[in-house]
């Protein structure tokens, strides 16, 4: 009987001890000809004390002088004005709250060196003002040596305008609001802005854009604006008001540029290379494909440069009402791309509200569609020549100056 | 049939037993020294070795003896020996004999007093405590769980009245109130959860090895927390008083499903018996250090198993004191496997954004250890329990079809696949301490230090379309991917420590001679729980990289076998640039890259309470009760988005009235009525401003939310036409103030978040329940009385449940907080509670017949139903998720065979129904999936 009980605790000691082994995933070190451990050559660099024959340091920009740099992060809800002469580490989130007012002038650079948690997000009664000039633009990019996209989060802004996802929602970032019924809202100004390598993953399935437009209202100014080497879309409206005129989007790892949720703006003078599915994406809701208010645009003058996966233009989740005059492309193999089970993008063609006029195909891939699209109407393009953009597949004209990598 | 044979094999080779339910016990006193109790004397069952000795309170118990009539002969040297004839023991029963005891004049027979109570965990015992107490409260004791053969608390509850359980969440709703408006207990104090996110620890970790009897209490009472309006569930553990005693049972089986595939697989890394552990490498974002493999592996024979041993003793350690011990050690593994659809974000027009053909193989194990020492000395007693658990679940996930059908592999094709493993442990310490101070007073108290940790080490997952979109069977490439999550590699760990504490005073007065009791009863006293929570995360995203430092695309090689990845995840495509590793706070580049995402929180609860109980006559009685709760919860997180983090608090102050009352109708017929006021806690993480993601999904906090008022009203008549039988039907009523719900708020990607959906929700329902023995014979032969009884038993709720669901209200009060504007569009403007059957049906039949005195049989069907139920509200015009009504058919067989060797078999789920849970309005399955039918053989064995 009392060695049965002493079994016991023999066991109960048994499982505790168990509970507490744990190992580590331990890298070899060894001289073995691979590169591991924290070597940063093939068995060199590292713990491993050998120097690598070619390594290259890989210290950033850095703060090498302390007057002329300065860190951005935390909250701003006054006036403030950053200065060119100094270098900026956005070394965080910077959030331009309710009053804040961030001014950025022409040549002031910007760099993201938190990953991540970089990000400049202006909320409902914020905002930013970047004044570039065609000769000095405000450019925000990462710090790291070797920039790749995804290095850090992105711009993102909120306003007050309308969108059909309710009559307020939450951003997919820093949870802030946006939506209401102030149309004309005022964001503040884009101008000559460059942003490059956003688009960091910061949860499962959502990376940054590398601008987003969430529910931005008209009195918002957005004009030569390039996004560059973005991890997702290149830019993005979800609903709003904004008008979105000169926009570059070049080698987006999604869609080129990208509008949902209602928006209610126009765009002018759009090139788009380089991006991995859409050339451009427009969709009313991807919830309730039917729901008012319809996105509803004006696009003219447009290009894109193919490669694409996804069309020109995907006409997707009840589309909207979108009128496109000139738009033009380049070695594509599908124009207009509409997903065959999208009853309410299939309704709006029915109706008239997809019409495409001036669109050009040029050297498109063998075998190219100007459509999938298999319902009954299929006169909503109209195929003619002309210069997208303004310089066909080649880079604008407007665009000298303060693009990149076109 | 090579299940069956190793079956066989392995029942074979052990050894094994069961466990009989009847005692005798009693008081001995001595005649010559003014009837003090009789230390030492011996008790022996005539004809038999079965004895013992009286201990220093004169009591003694011979536990676990067959039922039969028995000759017991009472001795202490230099005292007359006292004969005590036809002592009849019957099954689950305790006899009861108190002897005074003398040296010289012989003791007159009609001094020993006989009576015959019932054990704890027996079913008469705990119909008799629901018969005597004021409240009304229901208890479901091991006798039960065994006959119904529930090997789990979870499932345990369920076989009671009004509760049901979610699938797949351990979710426990009671009257269709979820897990926020439930409370665990053991042995009255509190547990923490073992997920984040809830409030309750899942009682499926709990073995029924543990318990004594579930005390479920659907009324509230002064003494307990009152952030309460289902049902406060108190898991009482085994306690034993008796002579030692050693137990050993062994158990085999098979799940239909599991059996039934070819090949069994799950993942690399952890071990059999679920005790496995794994950090990430050192420097995991240089080159590729990760060892572990991202494919399945073939697994074992899905087999399951399962092993208990229980030994118990007593201990005389000086004049006055007595030590008992009792300890339990356990382990079981299973397998099982699921296959079916599941689809996500099905839109208002019907089409099903996320559509899959899934599989899972799934291995658990649990490993339950507890020991509770006993130490009585004069009047006071003081118990320490320590139980440990650890539990596991690893599971090989495989889906196959359609991402996205507007933005990934819309055409199907996709492969996805998640490797994980989930550990809990559970170690809980609680000392307990009763005294009797005089008379009139009583002092009680409880401490409670407990710790639990949730590791979800080294998960992997990994995504892959084909390479071509639109030729969904062509080869595979990870030149698609879209987003650096879809490979990913993630670490969680949890840590939850509570205090706790209880003291109370009681104060009896009113003493009435003829029966021997206190007819008012006073209690008061203290109660405090202070929680810490600290959860850590990191996840590597293996990054496919789509342009080179030339800005060209890469191109990536063309996956064949998707059960190969680590010969894409390896260091060479590392080294030749295919992919980058980094966190969801950034890459290499980053400083702070390896954080964890994690928060911090804190919640202490400081209550003082007063509950008088008062006998008013021979048939009224009422308990009365006033409880004041101090509340304080507070939360700090470090994000990817909120590196530097915030803090966020919640103070509340609760007065909470709670009044019981009991009027017995007659002899074996009560009606009684409770009424109280309780609230809701927000959880802590609820009101966290910052994203939280649950595998697939993104929550974050609302920090306007704040605790809901509940008002609870409860009517019952119960019949006890005999000691075994009941029939009681009841109905209830709650009216909830400003409920809590989780919905899906308006935002760009879906989130989740925590509001007050409308002004109030209402819940009534009707409870039946019935107990009856159909046939019942007792035939006597030499040696016992042999009985046979057939009993029937069903439990019925029907319930009714409506709440508003107001969208203005949300943007009104979101807005005035003027922290976070949420806004909620409800497909429907008010709805049944989520979690809420309307209908939930237990029912059993149970045969039980002794052949001899040591051979019986016990056989019994169990039958469980409940209607359709919300999973989640509907927004957008979307509908509502609904689990299907389900039923399910268990058959249970237990036989002694001898005085040593017992024997069970049990199929569990023999209908084995689809378990469908559906998007109402667009009608579109969202999960289909078999459990399967288990089987199970077990051999026990008494030493």
């Amino acid at each position: 009987m009392k060695k049965s009980i002493l079994k016991s605790v023999a066991f109960l000691s048994i499982v505790t001890l168990m509970a507490s082994c744990s190992k580590d995933e331990t890298p070899n070190k060894d001289n073995d000809g691979i590169q591991n451990g924290n070597e940063t050559g093939i068995d060199c660099g590292g713990s491993t004390g050998v120097t690598c024959p070619d390594s290259e340091p890989s210290e950033g920009d850095g703060d090498t002088n302390a007057n002329t740099s300065e860190n951005l992060e935390g909250e701003l809800s006054e006036a403030k004005t950053l200065d060119a002469s100094k270098a900026y580490n956005l070394t965080g989130s910077y959030i331009i709250k309710d009053g804040g007012k961030l001014t950025i002038p022409a040549g002031t650079v910007i760099i993201a060196t938190g990953g991540t948690s970089s990000y400049i997000a202006v909320a409902q009664g914020g905002q930013i003002f970047a004044n570039g000039t065609a000769a000095n633009p405000v450019v925000m990019t990462s710090g790291a040596a070797n920039p790749t996209s995804s290095d850090w989060g992105g711009l993102v802004l909120c306003g007050k305008a309308p969108t059909n996802v309710g009559s307020t929602a939450t951003s997919e970032v820093g949870d802030l609001t946006y939506g209401g019924t102030v149309s004309d809202d005022n964001s503040g100004v884009l101008k000559y802005l460059r942003v490059e390598y956003t688009g960091a993953a910061f949860n499962s399935s959502k990376e940054f854009n590398g601008v987003s437009f969430f529910g931005v209202g008209s009195g918002t100014t957005v004009e030569y604006v390039q996004s560059y080497n973005g991890g997702d879309d290149g830019i993005e409206f979800f609903g709003g008001t904004v008008n979105g005129k000169y926009l570059v989007s070049t080698n987006s790892e999604d869609d080129g540029i990208d509008f949902a949720d209602g928006w209610q703006g126009n765009g002018e003078y759009w090139y788009i290379s380089g991006a991995a599915k859409a050339g451009i994406e427009g969709s009313n809701n991807g919830d309730n494909s039917g729901v008012t208010p319809l996105t509803t645009t004006t696009l003219s003058n447009i290009t894109v440069v193919g490669p694409v996966t996804e069309g020109a233009l995907y006409f997707k989740e009840g589309g909207g009402k979108f009128t496109i005059n000139n738009f033009y492309t380049k070695g594509i193999n599908l124009g207009v791309k509409v997903k065959d089970t999208d009853t309410d993008a299939a309704n709006r063609i029915e109706a008239g509200d997809l019409k495409i006029t001036n669109m050009q195909f040029d050297a498109p891939v063998d075998g190219y569609k100007t459509t999938d699209y298999t319902g009954a109407t299929q006169n909503f393009i109209t195929v003619g020549e002309n210069t997208g953009a303004g310089n066909s597949a080649a880079a604008p004209a407007w665009t000298a100056g303060w693009t990149k990598g076109l | 049939m090579r299940h069956l044979l190793s079956m066989l094999f392995f029942l074979v080779s052990s050894v094994v037993l069961g466990q009989q339910t009847a005692s005798v016990v009693g008081a001995l006193s001595d005649k010559e020294n003014n009837n003090e109790p009789l230390p030492f004397a011996n008790i022996l069952i005539q004809g038999t070795t079965i004895g013992t000795t009286s201990d220093f309170d004169g009591l003694y118990e011979l536990p676990n003896i067959s039922p039969g009539n028995y000759t017991i002969i009472f001795s202490y040297l230099g005292y007359e020996t006292v004969t005590v004839e036809n002592v009849l023991v019957s099954e689950g029963k305790v006899t009861t004999l108190n002897v005074p005891m003398g040296a010289s004049e012989g003791v007159a027979l009609d001094e020993v007093v006989i009576t015959v109570s019932a054990k704890k965990d027996s079913e008469t015992a705990l119909l008799l405590d629901q018969k005597r107490a004021t409240t009304i409260k229901t208890s479901i004791g091991a006798q039960e769980l065994a006959r119904k053969g529930v090997g789990d608390v979870g499932t345990a509850v369920t076989k009671t009245t009004g509760i049901s359980k979610q699938e797949g969440s351990g979710n426990i709703f009671v009257r269709g109130l979820g897990d926020r408006y439930n409370i665990t207990t053991l042995n009255g104090l509190p547990l923490p959860s073992n997920n984040p996110s809830k409030k309750n620890i899942d009682l499926g970790l709990f073995s029924t090895d543990i318990v004594e009897f579930i005390g479920i209490d659907k009324t509230y009472s002064a003494e307990n927390y009152g952030d309460f309006s289902g049902a406060n569930i108190d898991i009482v553990s085994k306690d034993y008083k008796g002579d030692g005693f050693v137990s050993l049972k062994v158990g085999t089986g098979i799940n239909s499903e599991a059996s039934g595939v070819d090949t069994f697989f799950l993942n690399e890394g952890p071990n059999q018996h679920g005790f496995y552990t794994k950090n990430y490498p050192a420097f995991p974002l240089n080159n590729y250090n990760f060892v572990t493999s991202w494919d399945r592996t073939q697994a074992n024979e899905p087999i399951n198993t399962s092993f208990s041993l229980k030994a118990g003793d007593s201990y005389i350690l000086g004049e006055e004191t007595k030590l008992n011990v009792f300890g339990v050690a356990s382990f079981d593994n299973g397998y099982s496997y699921k296959e079916g659809v599941t689809r996500g974000s099905v839109t208002v027009g019907g089409i099903a954004r996320r559509d899959y053909d899934y599989q899972t193989y799934e291995y658990n194990t649990n490993s339950t250890a507890m020991a509770n020492i006993g130490l009585r000395h004069r009047k006071n007693y003081i118990q320490y329990n320590s139980l440990f658990v650890n539990t596991s679940a690893q599971n090989q996930q495989e889906y196959r079809g359609v991402i996205d059908a507007f933005d990934y592999a819309p055409e199907g094709g996709a492969f996805v696949q998640r490797a994980s493993y989930e550990r809990t442990s559970l170690w809980v310490n609680q000392l307990l301490g009763k005294h009797e101070l005089n008379e009139n007073l009583d002092l009680n108290w409880g401490l409670s230090f407990n710790l639990i940790e949730n590791n979800i080490p080294n998960r992997r997952q990994n995504t892959i379309s084909p390479s071509n979109w639109d030729i969904p069977e062509g080869p595979k490439s990870f030149a698609e991917t879209l987003n650096g999550a879809d490979n990913h590699r993630f670490y969680q760990t949890l840590d939850e420590n509570e205090m706790a504490a209880n003291l109370n005073g009681v104060y009896k007065f009113k003493y009435n001679e003829d029966i021997g009791k206190h007819e008012g009863k006073l209690s008061f006293g203290y109660q405090g729980k202070m929680k810490e929570v600290d959860f850590g995360a990191t996840q590597f995203n293996f990054r496919i990289t789509k342009r080179d430092a030339n800005n060209k695309r890469i191109v990536h090689p063309l996956i064949t076998d998707v059960y190969n990845l680590d010969n894409y995840f390896n260091l060479e495509n590392r080294l030749a640039g295919l992919f980058s590793i980094e966190t969801f706070r950034g890459n290499i580049n980053t400083p702070n890259a390896l954080d964890p995402q994690t928060y911090f929180g804190k919640q202490d609860i400081h209550a003082a309470f007063a509950n008088l109980e008062l006998t008013i006559n021979q048939k009224s009685s009422f308990v009365f009760g006033l409880r004041a709760e101090d509340i304080t919860q507070e939360i700090s997180w470090s994000t990817s988005l909120d590196p530097n983090g915030d803090t966020s608090t919640l103070n509340t102050f609760e007065i909470l009235p709670a009044l019981s009352f009991k009027y017995a109708v007659s002899e074996n017929q009560n009606l009684k009525f409770a009424a109280s006021k309780t609230y809701t806690l927000p959880q802590f993480k609820e009101r966290a401003l910052f994203q939280f993601e649950e595998v697939t999904q993104v929550y974050f906090g609302n920090p306007s939310l704040y605790a809901s008022k509940d008002y609870n009203l409860d009517l019952k008549w119960e019949l006890f036409p005999s000691n075994s039988e009941v029939i009681g039907l009841g109905i209830f009523g709650k009216y909830i103030q400003d409920p809590i719900n989780d919905v899906t708020v308006n935002s760009a990607t879906n989130d989740i978040s925590y509001v007050n959906t409308g002004d109030s929700a209402k819940a009534f329902g009707a409870e039946f329940e019935l107990r009856k023995d159909l046939f019942s014979s007792e035939k006597e032969t030499a040696k016992a009385f042999l009985k046979t009884n057939l009993s029937f038993g069903l439990n019925v709720s029907y319930l009714h449940t409506n709440q508003e669901l107001d969208g203005d209200k949300v943007i009104e009060e979101t807005t005035a907080a003027d922290i976070l504007a949420l806004s909620i569009d409800f497909t429907n403007e008010s709805d049944s509670l989520s979690g809420a059957s309307d209908l939930l049906i237990n029912g059993d039949l149970s045969f039980s017949k002794q052949f001899a005195e040591d051979k019986d049989l016990m056989a019994t069907v169990a039958f469980n139903y409940f209607s359709d139920r919300i999973y989640a509200l509907g927004t957008e015009g979307k509908g509502n998720l609904v689990d299907k009504a389900v039923a399910t058919l268990d058959v249970v067989f237990k036989a002694s065979l001898n005085k040593h060797l017992s024997i069970g078999l049990n199929g569990m789920n023999l209908l084995n129904p689809n378990i469908v849970r559906s998007q109402e309005v667009q009608n579109v399955d969202v999960l289909t999936y078999k459990k399967g039918t288990n089987v199970n053989l077990s051999l026990s064995y008494n030493f």
